[in-house]
């Protein structure tokens, strides 16, 4: 188990670098001069050319793009993390001190919230496999993969505003400064982004147990007169929960992107909207440091993911 | 290949198809309905979802304005049949170029093995750690905001997962005996691959479009909210839902709310209809 865990480990950095060439090819090499997305206009009106110059200079365009790749990566490694903002000259690392918390807290409340409603939501489906109660597990479950995040969050702001006249605070505030209002900002993100990130939990969870809770193994453990309760969590659920893990891992790409538009909609400072905000003033270094950052995360989760999954099917091994 | 046994089964016994999966007939039904508004749009579409006429702007839903008008005056009913279009032109396109990209590539990864194949997947290791959405989003923005941009990058933010379930299905076939059997008949590689291989890894990447396409619809939809989708002034659901946020969402719920219920009612139908091949192509994964 150590040496695949290692394994993972030693292929996590390459596939971040392979990563971050492509978000670094996506935005140099791709057709269109970033000089002139930064100065605004389509090429075809002409730039002042000391101005583009300048441009130039201060991404460092001049230089080869090896050169240029190598003093981004440089400057990430020694925590510098690309610079600055290209539009308000604001140092990369202090946006990102700032951002990134909010944007790791949505996510990990989600997390956690999914996982405690999926579970237990998902094995009861599977117990009443065909009743009533199966029906509204699935309901709940299609619901939740349909329904868009942000159609969602912009009708709960609606009803909230028309029905009870509610609607969450404008400023953002850390747990750790104001928890009332924090709450109160983060509950309808949160539970949104919830319902779609368990609807996948819940599915498979259910469909797990359905296949597990037909293996001998559980009838043996029945018969030796073990409780339902310790064979539905000891004996079943362990193994159902294999296939529940590596769909949470591919699933997190999903919450990031509804991460990405749930700071949009409310106005939370976090990585997501920081991208939007930087996508649209063209703003490339803070792009490339956040598109990495993102896909961070993701790596970072899914390291997470295997190794738990080895933790619990003590037969994986590593294999590719 | 019992897959295109049962694919043809649907299409020679379409009744009783839809009468052992009542669901998702409905559901493909539905789907069509919405094709042909789509298709139909100028024909069915009471007024010009250009034509502004400000002084029937932001009218409540009536009779003359089923989904009421936004604050231009466009009529919202005319503008959301429109916006059908952008929605199933990007989800089938980008999920059909997505697939047969995808599955090529993974099943030359998996019959090319070696150095070629680590290399490969190294890569679509790399770029399944994007979120779709981001990867869409960097792609946007680089190229012209245009359709054909939004497609280009829903397309690569999917290609790297159809790739590497077609190349695990590949890798399992390749081992199977009537492969063997058609290398020892003296079958060319690309005979075999093209013959035997592809079509047969061809079920689980087919399962999964369904859920591709959804993503492909919500991506859309995500990117033109955020306003790096289709361009203004083609109506497509997103933006939609992006102007009606935008200081309306008191005033004139109505510009949210029907946008909003067309995407998930495709999103739902296209969901359904996926749920229904699954069990449909393949029964042990009910």
């Amino acid at each position: 188990m150590l040496r695949y865990i290692g394994l993972r480990l030693a292929l996590f950095v390459p596939t971040l670098l392979i990563a971050s060439i492509v978000i670094f090819a996506i935005l140099r090499v791709l057709p269109g001069d970033v000089v002139d997305v930064v100065l605004g206009g389509s090429g075809e009106v002409a730039h002042d050319p000391l101005q583009v110059e300048r441009v130039r200079e201060e991404l460092g365009l001049d230089e080869p793009l090896i050169a240029q790749y190598g003093s981004w990566l440089w400057s990430v490694a020694t925590g510098d993390f690309g610079g600055r903002s290209f539009v308000n000259r604001t140092p990369i690392s202090s946006l990102v001190a700032r951002q990134l918390p909010v944007t790791l807290q949505l996510a990990v409340y989600t997390m956690v919230l999914a996982a405690a409603i999926a579970i237990p939501v998902g094995i009861m489906g599977a117990v009443r496999q065909g009743k009533w109660a199966d029906i509204l597990v699935r309901l709940f479950a299609i619901g939740g993969q349909a329904v868009p995040s942000f159609f969602l969050a912009l009708l709960a702001l609606i009803a909230l505003v028309l029905l009870i006249g509610w609607s969450p605070p404008v400023i953002y505030d850390h747990v750790w400064q104001n928890p009332l209002r924090h709450a109160q900002l983060m509950l309808l993100p949160v539970v949104i982004l919830a319902w779609g990130y368990a609807a996948y939990l819940t599915r498979m969870t259910r469909a797990g147990m359905l296949d597990v809770l037909g293996q001998d193994f559980i009838r043996t453990a029945r018969s030796k007169g073990l409780t339902e309760r310790i064979v539905l969590v000891r004996h079943a659920l362990r193994n159902a929960l294999i296939p529940v893990l590596s769909v949470a891992g591919i699933q997190v790409g999903t919450l990031l992107g509804g991460a990405v538009v749930m700071e949009t909609i409310f106005g939370l400072p976090g990585i997501g909207r920081g991208i939007v905000d930087a996508v649209s003033d063209r703003d490339y270094p803070v792009v490339q440091t956040y598109a990495t950052l993102f896909v961070f995360i993701m790596l970072s989760v899914n390291l997470v993911i295997d190794v738990l999954y080895a933790v619990l099917d003590p037969r994986i091994t590593y294999r590719d | 290949m019992p897959y295109l046994i049962r694919v043809s089964r649907i299409a020679t016994r379409p009744a009783r198809a839809a009468r052992r999966y009542p669901v998702g007939a409905a559901a493909l039904m539905a789907l069509v309905a919405m094709g042909l508004a789509a298709i139909f749009a100028e024909q069915l579409a009471p007024f010009d979802p250009l034509a502004h006429d400000e002084a029937n702007a932001l009218l409540a839903p009536s009779a003359e304005h089923l989904f009421g008008t936004d604050r231009f005056g466009r009529d919202v009913f005319s503008r959301v049949l429109y916006g059908a279009r952008i929605s199933l032109m990007v989800g089938l396109v980008s999920v059909l170029a997505g697939t047969v990209i995808g599955t090529t590539i993974g099943v030359i990864s998996a019959y090319a093995s070696g150095i070629a194949d680590l290399v490969i997947q190294r890569f679509i290791d790399a770029l399944m750690a994007f979120p779709h959405l981001l990867m869409a989003l960097l792609l946007v923005v680089v190229l012209e905001p245009s359709p054909v941009s939004v497609i280009i990058g829903i397309t690569v933010a999917f290609v790297p997962q159809v790739a590497r379930i077609a190349r695990a299905q590949a890798l399992s076939v390749k081992a199977e005996t009537y492969v063997m059997a058609a290398k020892s008949l003296g079958g060319s590689p690309t005979r075999i691959v093209v013959r035997h291989v592809l079509p047969n890894s061809i079920t689980p990447v087919i399962i999964h479009a369904t859920g591709f396409m959804e993503g492909a619809v919500l991506t859309e939809a995500a990117l033109s909210f955020l306003g790096l989708g289709v361009p203004p002034p083609d109506p497509s659901w997103g933006r939609m839902l992006k102007e009606g946020s935008e200081g309306f969402l008191e005033a004139a719920p109505w510009l949210t709310i029907f946008p909003g219920l067309a995407l998930t009612a495709l999103v739902f139908c296209v969901a359904l209809i996926g749920d229904g091949l699954r069990d449909f192509l393949d029964p042990r994964q009910r």
